[in-house]
């Protein structure tokens, strides 16, 4: 049988965490309150980070934890408590960009480091300098294909971490600093203000050229679907396969580390994907908050079709609207609720394994058995008892426009 | 203090000899960013740079993914063969350098992140006797940048220490094509298109953006210029600091600039470089020379009531039924709530209140003594608790028995 890669999830905070490791991720990567990219996540708490480790561990997940913001002198001072903390709780590894803060690692711990895409790996002679420099694994750029994440793998013989899915930096990671300049924000260090998905007009200062001047998105990119190329990346041995979006949200986290999951373990036992399967994937992957989709560089260099020349904004045929909270077998569900829905809605539950099922609203009361034809967000209720559901499961609407 | 200056193709070297400019960047069409020479042309232009008492430098500043490199390779090997500095950034490039051409001095450019010592030092302790230069960020400020000059001094005295000094701000490098897909009419053989873009986002107008063989680029509406701050640079131990003036379109102004500019360096007097910056054709700024506070935002971008605190953290109110109850669903590892106990909440607008939990109920609303972690609580109803309350034992029923008042 062949080895899969690990799929790789976000985990923005403590409950994401879960849904991620429930739905199938082998490891789960997350921010601390300090040292990470993503300042507006909620991130972890140390208690939190501790929990997180306890109840990935029992399942067998790994957990890995952000360190890859640009630091200055002062943070690096901050460092080592934390790292030596990281150490004693027994993370997995640590993702850094910045030479300083990888020294620091191996002073003050054993902790393995995983460089991170900030690092602008994407070449063989690079991996191998980051070998040099103790790193175990290479997250490489979003620029390199399958076929050349491979090459590195062979040539360097570092683990190799590619992204499979999510929203992409249009520049090479770590070498935009719009936020900067225009915001105040540093962009490298947690405060990316999207200056990318901004609508420009351009005004083309070359006479033989036409249109003069043209209003567009121009450098705003598609997010990357690489559900199609979980075969190659199996063959081409890649290590792990990474989800984007610390700070998306639940259904986002559960569907695709379940998606992508079990498109893995068909890989493993099949090899072969029937085209009917690999479209009923792909159909999983429109039902959470993305942009249009691109394949980016994971086949050839990324075109023009990579680019999202529309608004910001992320649509999804479905919406969350709640999450499982308690079961009581042939009793129950308690459903902690997102988004509203009606009595009679056809909603679909996610289980952690297998197919969704589809449930009717037919009877929604609150806990004190008062019958609802609304729910309002933020509230309880309480739902037929549905077999297998599963505290932390996902309840999912599909969005009527 | 010496100048940095970019070769152009149209200047001859003895007009550079003769405004005293004595390093020179030579840029490769194939390996720099904006580069216009070819491989045969960098190495003649290299060999006579000599002959004017010039220091040529070579630049190697683009990324290349794998396979851009193996094609690349063996053009980048007969011009290592024939050249003795070369500027790089991508960490791939430097390992190839390190390992192929040892002979060969680099310059290392860490303008991208880096704003630490401790990278600075680690960068310069790898690279060792082959590191002719380290060119910083001009993110750093200058209270870092003092401190970082004078370490260096006394642990890398023979490396050369430069900054761009005055130019344009580049603000992304992207490996994509952004320009040309939105021409419907590009002349045959054109591989540089430019564009100013104006962001809907006011006030951002006129970024210069330029596609070319590497991708497309991004340079700021406002140019950089450290010309008032040059006496202080020299005295912190700058030694080189960079013109950028190849992006700007006026060569004879730029070539009688580029002379007083280097005029400056020798001999500084604050009036000439004031009169230097206005003469200058775009808006100036000092970017974060003085202080960097790109990071003071961060704070401000959570609500940092809904932030826990680790310590005596039970759970988050998810749902209120006015005069009916409160639900909490109790979160983390040892999160247990008992009848009786006194906790404390923080309300996401900052209220912080301290109560009893008279009755405790599970969600089938049977009365318990006890609830644990991942389970919902049922508690009497608190005015002024709303949903996102963050709920906590309270600090004296946390505190170990025998310390309670």
């Amino acid at each position: 049988m062949v080895k899969i890669p690990e799929i790789l999830a976000p985990a923005g905070n403590l409950e994401k965490l879960k849904v991620a490791v429930l739905y199938g991720a082998d490891a789960v990567y997350l921010g601390g309150m300090k040292f990470g990219l993503r300042s507006a996540a909620d991130n972890f708490t140390n208690a939190e980070i501790e929990e997180a480790v306890a109840f990935a561990h029992k399942r067998g997940v790994l957990v890995y934890v952000v360190l890859n913001s640009f630091l200055h002198d002062k943070e690096i001072e901050e460092l080592p408590p934390f790292v030596q903390f990281l150490h004693q709780v027994g993370i997995d590894a640590v993702i850094v960009s910045d030479l300083g803060v990888l020294q620091v690692v191996r002073q003050c711990s054993k902790l393995k480091i995983h460089l991170s895409t900030q690092g602008n790996c994407i070449n063989a002679h690079s991996a191998l300098f980051w070998k040099q420099m103790g790193v175990t694994r290479v997250i490489l750029g979003r620029e390199v294909s399958i076929q050349e994440a491979a090459k590195i793998k062979k040539i360097s013989g570092l683990e190799v971490e590619i992204f499979i899915h999510g929203s992409m930096c249009i520049a090479y990671s770590g070498n935009c600093t719009i936020s900067n300049y225009t915001k105040g924000r540093d962009s490298n260090r947690g405060g990316c203000a999207h200056s990318c998905r901004f609508e420009y007009t351009l005004d083309f200062q070359d006479r033989n050229v036409s249109p003069k001047s043209k209003t567009c998105f121009f450098m705003s990119s598609k997010d990357l679907n690489g559900i199609e190329y979980l075969t190659e990346a199996t063959q081409a041995g890649i290590d792990s396969l990474k989800i984007e979006g610390r700070m998306k949200g639940h259904l986002y986290v559960g569907t695709l580390a379940k998606t992508y999951k079990e498109a893995l373990l068909y890989i493993k036992q099949n090899q072969k994907v029937p085209s009917k399967l690999a479209a009923s994937w792909n159909q999983e992957l429109l039902k959470v908050t993305h942009r249009d989709y691109t394949s980016a560089n994971l086949g050839a260099k990324a075109s023009f079709d990579s680019i999202y020349s529309d608004r910001e904004h992320e649509g999804s045929d479905f919406i969350v609207v709640g999450f499982v909270v308690e079961v009581v077998p042939e009793e129950f569900i308690l459903v902690e609720v997102r988004n509203a829905f009606y009595k009679g809605d056809y909603l679909e539950l996610l289980p952690f394994k297998g197919k969704a099922h589809s449930i009717n609203a037919d009877k929604i009361t609150n806990v004190l058995g008062e019958e609802y034809t609304k729910t309002k967000p933020g509230t309880l209720v309480k739902l037929s008892s549905v077999e297998g559901a599963e505290v932390y499961n996902i309840l999912r609407k599909r969005e009527v426009t | 203090m010496k100048a940095v200056v970019y070769y152009d193709l149209e200047v001859d070297l003895a007009v550079y000899a003769r405004l005293g400019v004595g390093e020179l960047l030579l840029a490769p069409k194939i390996l720099a960013r904006f580069g216009n020479l070819t491989i045969l042309q960098t190495k003649q232009i290299y060999a006579q740079c000599k002959l004017f008492n010039i220091r040529p430098v070579v630049v190697w500043d683009i990324l290349m993914t794998q396979n851009q490199q193996e094609l690349l390779l063996p053009e980048v090997r007969s011009l290592l063969e024939d050249i003795s500095i070369v500027r790089l950034q991508d960490h791939g490039a430097l390992y190839f350098v390190l390992n192929h051409f040892s002979k060969v001095k680099i310059q290392l450019i860490l303008e991208s992140g880096n704003h630490n010592y401790e990278a600075i030092y680690s960068w310069c302790n790898y690279v060792g006797p082959s590191l002719d230069r380290v060119i910083l960020s001009p993110e750093i400020p200058k209270l870092s940048l003092q401190k970082y000059l004078s370490n260096m001094q006394k642990s890398f005295p023979e490396v050369s220490v430069e900054m761009q000094g005055i130019g344009r701000i580049l603000l992304f490098y992207s490996p994509r094509n952004l320009l040309s897909p939105h021409l419907s009419n590009t002349v045959e053989g054109d591989e540089i298109y430019r564009a100013l873009g104006t962001s809907e986002e006011s006030p951002h107008k006129g970024f210069v953006v330029i596609e070319n063989l590497h991708g497309t680029f991004m340079f700021n509406t406002l140019d950089f210029c450290l010309l008032e701050h040059i006496s202080e640079l020299q005295q912190m131990g700058l030694t080189h600091f960079r013109i950028d003036l190849d992006r700007i379109a006026d060569l004879k102004l730029s070539l009688n600039y580029l002379g007083d500019l280097v005029h400056l360096l020798n001999a500084f007097d604050p009036k000439k470089a004031q009169v230097l910056k206005k003469q200058y054709p775009h808006k100036l700024i000092r970017g974060f020379y003085n202080v960097n506070k790109t990071d003071v935002i961060f704070p401000k971008l959570k609500n940092h009531r809904l932030q826990k605190r680790d310590e005596t953290f039970l759970g988050e109110v998810c749902e209120v039924s006015r005069k009916k109850y409160i639900a909490i669903k109790l979160m983390g590892l040892e999160a247990v709530i008992s009848a009786g106990a006194n906790i404390e909440l923080v309300t996401p607008d900052g209220k912080k209140m301290h109560k009893e939990v008279k009755i405790l109920k599970n969600s089938s609303l049977t009365e318990v003594e006890q609830l644990g972690p991942g389970q919902i609580a049922f508690i009497n109803h608190i005015r002024g608790v709303s949903v996102a309350t963050m709920v906590y034992l309270s600090p004296e029923a946390a505190m170990p028995h025998e310390k309670r008042p």
